[in-house]
């Protein structure tokens, strides 16, 4: 009898919850900006039609990782951002650009920059011409 | 020994009914969400009846006006009497000389309206469920923060502009318009086929995947709207092309599928235009669809028909899943 109950608990356990859903890759790499690397910043995959898309923190010396699922993305590049109170008083503070990056990395519309995540593609080094 | 046995099995059925008491718990919290949808819903078409045309998403006055260069005020506040908040209505109009004064709580012009909204709130305008901060302090003040937001459309439409603040895209498609109200005869994708109001209840995960509060009035709560008082035209950088703000307050236009959990970039931040529409309840966001009915959008819907039902006058009036 006892037999049976430790039965029903272990299978009580054992039903439990399982995560499932799209595989989701480590994708990681280096961002070069001429020929330093880029020195903090964000870079942000996005899939214009599935609207799927993350962001990554570009760490001092240039890496960064950042979790997506399989598919091809548009990839942005964004320099890290300080605040600067607005100079009459009349609005919030506003988001500057510390550093300097084309502008054109940093629209899905302009960027040349682009990655497909899938099996045996997750690195992916990105270098910015001035 | 029957002792145990008896035990073990209490005890698997109590492992059974701990988590759909939960979920029955959240069941109700997104029925009240949904109630409180409803209520603004209905409030939308009151307005409606009364002015005949829904509320702008913001208003700001003209650079000419004596209030140029100032955040106005939101939708929120005017449909404020359409929601049995007639007295709240009067306090922030006496108390920012009819909608005359700078909205941005912050700033020092605005402390009578700051004084006026210390610690208050709309119990409608939260979503039981949130797990998010309900008020946020700014001058000492207790300012109420909201979980459902406007929509202006999505980045798809003709008349839309890709280059607002950090290369977001703010789009004039939707219910939800700049300065201008927009009346049903304009939803020409049909009201049923059109939602308008959408829920940011709960948390998202910044690029350091840490949690993250993506809310579209990162400032002052739902009072402050735009300081912009141009619409996008279709072509890009003509919203804002005069080198003035082009952040989004209290609105967002659709650029990600309902129910992201991942930011997928600055544009994505608040203030900028695309801050996605995403809640607590598990699997897909609740939305006011235009005809003032509530309906749960599920995260699985494909992008591009959330963006047709995110748009007016595309032509494309999708049904909704």
């Amino acid at each position: 009898m006892a037999k049976y109950g430790l039965c029903l608990v272990a299978v009580g356990l054992l039903v439990g919850c399982s995560e499932s859903g799209p595989k989701i890759y480590p994708v990681d790499g280096k961002v070069t900006i001429g020929k330093k690397p880029m020195n903090g910043g964000f870079v942000s995959f996005e899939d214009p039609t599935t609207g799927k898309a993350a962001q990554g923190v570009i760490e001092e010396d240039g890496s960064y990782t950042v979790q997506l699922p399989e598919g091809s993305y548009q990839v942005m590049i964004e320099p890290i951002e300080i605040e600067v109170k607005s100079k009459d008083g009349m609005s919030p503070p506003e988001m500057k650009y510390a550093q300097n990056v084309p502008e054109r990395y940093m629209s899905v519309d302009t960027t040349d920059l682009s990655a497909e995540v899938g099996d045996g593609s997750t690195t992916f080094d990105f270098q910015l011409k001035r | 020994m029957e002792l145990l046995v008896v035990i073990a099995i209490i005890g698997v059925l109590i492992a059974l009914l701990l988590p759909a008491v939960q979920q029955a718990r959240e069941a109700a919290r997104r029925m009240s969400c949904s109630n409180n949808l409803k209520q603004i819903g209905l409030g939308l078409h009151n307005y409606h009846d009364t002015f005949g045309e829904m509320p702008p998403c913001s208003v700001a006055p003209e650079d000419g006006d004596p209030a140029g260069g100032k955040h106005g005020t939101t939708g929120w506040v005017f449909l404020l009497p359409f929601i049995e908040q007639s007295s709240f209505h009067d306090r922030i109009s006496q108390a920012s000389n009819n909608f005359n004064l700078n909205f941005w709580l912050g700033s020092g012009a605005a402390a009578p309206i700051r004084n006026a909204v210390d610690e208050l709130s709309v119990e409608s305008y939260w979503c039981p469920s949130s797990p998010l901060a309900r008020f946020k302090t700014q001058n000492s003040r207790q300012i109420q923060q909201i979980d459902y937001v406007f929509v202006a459309g999505a980045n798809n439409h003709s008349r839309r502009d890709r280059k607002a603040e950090s290369n977001s895209h703010f789009s004039d498609g939707g219910v939800f318009r700049q300065q201008l109200g927009v009346s049903f005869r304009d939803i020409t994708d049909g009201t049923s086929n059109t939602f308008c109001i959408g829920e940011q209840s709960g948390h998202t995960r910044s690029g350091n995947n840490n949690t993250f509060d993506a809310r579209a009035h990162p400032n002052s709560g739902w009072y402050m709207g735009s300081k912009n008082y141009t619409r996008p035209t279709g072509a890009d950088d003509s919203w804002g092309a005069g080198g003035e703000d082009d952040r989004c307050y209290n609105v967002t236009t659709i650029r990600q599928g309902i129910n992201t959990k991942v930011i997928g970039g600055n544009w994505a931040k608040a203030p900028r235009c695309n801050t996605p529409v995403q809640s607590a309840h598990p699997g897909g966001s609740l939305v006011i669809v235009s005809d003032a009915s509530v309906r749960f959008m599920p995260e699985t819907t494909t992008l591009s028909i959330v963006k047709s039902l995110a748009n007016r006058d595309d032509g494309n009036p999708v049904q909704f899943p």
